[in-house]
């Protein structure tokens, strides 16, 4: 993935990489502190009945993963210094269910010259393997 | 251990935003039955942490309130260094679900 620039287009639209939401990722994620005994924790993400019990159709994987694959890609943009001054803002609309595929996406909507630089903003989301999107939002980042 | 480059290895902001979960409190507890789920978030970063740096996390309810007869919280979450050193502020909305 080439990151953005100073050139970078308005409309310019990048795709983060696929991540499958394996049973296992959403217990290292949100089963709590590895033990032999109790683990992973029963709770919303991990466990069908206690989603059922919170009125939930399904397991619900963290929305906090969608936050690590978004940051991923804004990452791989704007390298490591986007944890410098990165801006991420999200909504959580879909629910991410065990065994789905979660694609993020970014496209730049404005650029604007800073006195060091520029600083991009872009509409963010990911999709899962229908295409339905399961978190939106926008996000940030300067380029000195 | 080094990270990309030679470089000292940085802690995964993915890793970041599990620890401050607000879940993730010594004192936060639920009734059975009863989940938090997340609804929106603000993030804003500062500063990478670096591996093997202790890191703090410090939540505060900014807000709560119901909405179309269901319970909503608005929680700060801090990141600190051992230093001090602001890592990462984020700001969550959860809704609680479920029967307690």
């Amino acid at each position: 993935m080439q990151p953005v620039t100073h050139n970078t287009p308005v409309g310019h639209t990048v795709t983060g990489r696929t991540k499958k939401v394996t049973s296992y990722r959403t217990w290292l994620f949100s089963g709590g502190w590895l033990r032999f005994d109790g683990w992973p924790a029963k709770n919303v993400h991990t466990d069908l009945a206690a989603a059922r019990r919170s009125g939930l159709p399904t397991r619900a994987a963290s929305g906090a993963m969608c936050l690590g694959y978004l940051t991923e890609l804004l990452v791989d943009l704007f390298g490591e210094a986007w944890l410098s001054h990165g801006e991420l803002t999200s909504k959580f609309i879909g629910i991410v269910d065990a065994g789905d595929d979660i694609v993020s996406k970014a496209t730049v909507t404005n650029v604007e010259k800073t006195k060091s630089g520029v600083r991009i903003f872009l509409d963010v989301l990911c999709e899962n393997q229908d295409g339905t999107p399961v978190v939106v939002g926008t996000a940030s980042g300067r380029l000195e | 251990m080094t990270g990309e480059g030679g470089a000292q290895p940085i802690i995964h902001a993915g890793l970041l935003f599990n620890f401050s979960n607000l879940t993730r409190s010594p004192t936060f507890s639920l009734p059975a039955g009863v989940a938090a789920i997340h609804t929106h978030e603000e993030a804003t970063f500062y500063k990478p942490a670096p591996v093997g740096s202790t890191i703090t996390v410090s939540w505060k309810i900014l807000d709560t309130y119901e909405k179309r007869e269901r319970l909503y919280q608005v929680v700060e979450a801090l990141i600190t260094t051992d230093s001090g050193t602001k890592v990462l502020r984020r700001v969550s909305t959860n809704i609680y679900m479920g029967e307690g």
